[in-house]
């Protein structure tokens, strides 16, 4: 039965039960109706038997008052009539109805019923001595009575098979709709969706369920944002030292200019800002992992565009390279978290500025389609090589101070808001460079 | 150019004043808010480096304070928080730049000069007084075409000179502008430099306005 849902299981199961103890009950009412049909048919074969007793013994007695008797009661001819013989001493018929037999029942002269082929006789002495009354019913009659009470009384029970099963089909739906209701409910809640499952009136059977849901959903939450504000904290406690770090570093680097040791101070120096991008790229993907996608506030894009575009422009390496080609109206309003989005085009931007050919423009495209695209310049990366790229610590070239983590954490954070980055090379109308394309889902 | 440095972790504090000095400005580097709120009352500052989580307050608190009085000095944030709600909250609150530690040290004396520049009318990347031409951006001094070495403090002098350029500036300025708390000063130092400078661009480029200060010439 696996795989199949909970709704035709309790259907098929209700309306089997309900077929077998139909037919379990409707045997039982057809047997008790034949014993009560035979029952009564043998008290009126008897009775019959009764009221021929004193008319016979008259009739033995009084052999001329016999061949009226035989008028009066040798009425019919109906085969499913019931039929007697008077059954002389010597076993000759002394009288019969006409729809008897010429010849006598082959039974016993004993008191009671026997059957034979084609009837049912009952068998009693008569008053007169040596003479006996055989009442026959026709088996033919006898079974067509009991066919006809067999099917009034079972026959309605059939007919209520379907009714049943429509029923049954309706309340099962009927009931399930709570369970579809709450089934519904924790189907939307995901990685970008926590949030409780509201009150909807549920069942007493089904409403422990929502509150154990709830519990874990709230639960989760916490575990969530508590990961997220350690990651958070832990960025902002391990910038500063680093910080110290590396200024101490560039005074003594400065100090130490045109000395045999100012190569390796340089050194230390790169290798400080390697670790300190390093770690601030895995804080940034560990907050991304950790249901980054999961505050669904309305955030205006172009806004936070305008912030990292200022900051980037400021850089020596970046400037006026950087263009904004807006064909969308004033504002690109997608769901998110503000700082999330903002480390997810900071992260787009930064890979261009790492990667693309510096002497060429790095463009960011804001399309009518909810697509934002960034273009950079460079050589065609290999089809191969763009499927890796947004694996964490996988890098475009081996040349770059890049970590590889920024596409990972693009790619992590759009899953989580329900959107998709695409990378493509060439970019699209270009014979050569990168094109990194988010695609965000549509307002709910 | 004096500037306010307002950092509590002491090997940051240091190598950025130490940097900054280098570059012939003088800091004022303090720990906590209060004694700063003190000196921004007291002394002029060309600008404000300012760290946002200090042990006695925050400082944008200290940044919206000085905005309500209507103080506009130049303030550049240094903080560790990047996110770009911290961004935004810092520019709302007023402040006209913002660096993300760790950071390298030339960034924050680009950024000082460029925020600096822009308050004081020298948004113009170049200045001409006479046959001398100089560069901000590049620190570059040309007398007649040819470049000119100048000194860090021969350049901080002639900034203080070109940030007002249309008035005269004390002696007594220039010193508060070069000189830091705790700075000895010789009584003829500020004389000795402009003499330097006088050697180097002519005679005409700072001209003497006798019992008031200096000014650069026409």
């Amino acid at each position: 039965m696996a795989g199949r849902s909970l709704v035709s299981r309790l259907i098929w199961l209700l309306c089997s039960s309900m077929a077998g103890l139909w037919l379990l009950g409707s045997v039982t009412a057809g047997m008790l109706t034949v014993f009560e049909i035979n029952e009564r048919l043998d008290n009126a074969i008897e009775e019959v038997a009764q009221r021929l007793l004193p008319a016979t013994y008259e009739a033995v007695q009084q052999p001329r008052a016999m061949q009226q008797m035989v008028r009066q009661l040798v009425a019919t001819a109906d085969p499913k009539a019931l039929a007697y013989q008077i059954i002389g001493p010597t076993g000759e018929i002394a009288m019969r109805s006409e729809n008897a037999p010429e010849t006598p029942f082959q039974v016993p002269r004993q008191t009671g019923f026997h059957d034979i082929p084609r009837y049912r006789v009952y068998t009693q002495p008569a008053a007169a001595d040596g003479y006996f009354i055989e009442v026959a019913e026709p088996a033919m009659h006898r079974s067509e009575a009991l066919w006809r009470a067999v099917g009034l009384t079972v026959g309605p029970l059939l007919l209520f098979l379907p009714l049943s099963w429509f029923l049954i089909r309706w309340a099962v739906f009927r009931s399930m709709n709570s369970l579809d209701q709450l089934r519904r409910e924790i189907g939307h809640r995901d990685g970008s969706n926590l949030s409780l499952i509201p009150d909807m009136g549920l069942p007493t059977e089904l409403a422990p369920i929502q509150a154990a849901v709830n519990r874990l959903l709230e639960r989760l939450e916490r575990a969530l944002a508590t990961e997220r504000q350690f990651a958070a904290n832990s960025a902002h406690e391990l910038r500063t030292p680093i910080a110290a770090v590396l200024a101490q570093m560039q005074l003594l680097s400065a100090q130490l200019a045109g000395t045999q040791h100012a190569e390796r101070a340089t050194r230390i120096v790169n290798q400080i800002k390697g670790l300190s991008s390093l770690a601030e790229k895995l804080l940034q993907l560990s907050r991304a992992g950790a249901g980054a996608g999961m505050l669904r506030e309305r955030v205006d894009l172009l806004t936070v565009l305008q912030v990292l575009v200022d900051e980037f422009r400021r850089r020596e390496d970046v400037g006026d390279r950087l263009v904004v080609a807006a064909e969308c109206p004033d504002e690109f309003v997608v769901q998110g978290e503000l700082d999330v989005l903002g480390i997810t085009l900071r992260n787009l931007i930064e890979n261009a500025v790492r990667y693309g050919d510096p002497d060429e423009p790095i463009e960011i495209v804001i399309d009518r389609d909810r697509q934002i695209r960034l273009l950079n310049g460079g050589a065609v990366i290999p089809s191969e090589t763009l499927e890796t790229l947004k694996k964490p610590f996988v890098r475009g070239c081996a040349v770059g101070a890049g970590g590889g983590l920024g596409l990972a954490i693009v790619d992590s954070v759009m899953k989580q808001i329900g959107g998709s980055l695409t990378l493509l090379s060439p970019a699209i109308g270009r014979r050569g460079g990168f094109e990194a394309r988010l695609t965000f889902p549509a307002l709910t | 150019m004096r500037v306010l440095l307002i950092e509590d972790e002491p090997h940051l504090g240091s190598a950025v004043q130490e940097h900054i000095r280098a570059a012939g400005h003088a800091v004022d580097w303090f720990e906590r808010l209060e004694p700063a709120e003190h000196a921004v009352r007291t002394v002029s500052y060309d600008a404000l480096l300012l760290d946002l989580h200090l042990p006695d307050g925050r400082g944008l608190d200290f940044l919206r304070k000085l905005r309500r009085r209507g103080d506009a000095l130049p303030v550049v944030i240094l903080t560790a928080r990047d996110l770009v709600s911290d961004r935004i909250e810092g520019l709302k609150a007023g402040a006209d730049d913002y660096i993300v530690k760790p950071f390298d040290l030339d960034e924050v004396n680009a950024r000082l000069e460029a925020v600096s520049r822009r308050y004081f009318g020298k948004s113009l990347p170049v200045l001409r007084v006479g046959p001398v031409e100089l560069e901000w951006g590049a620190k570059v001094a040309r007398m007649e075409g040819r470049p000119v070495e100048l000194s860090a403090r021969e350049w901080a002098v002639i900034e203080v000179l070109g940030r007002r350029r249309q008035s005269t500036v004390s002696k007594e300025q220039i010193e508060d502008a070069l000189y830091a708390f705790g700075d000895e000063i010789e009584s003829n130092t500020i004389e000795v430099y402009v003499s330097r400078i006088r050697r180097k661009l002519g005679r005409d480029f700072i001209r003497t306005m006798r019992g008031l200060g200096y000014r650069l010439g026409d």
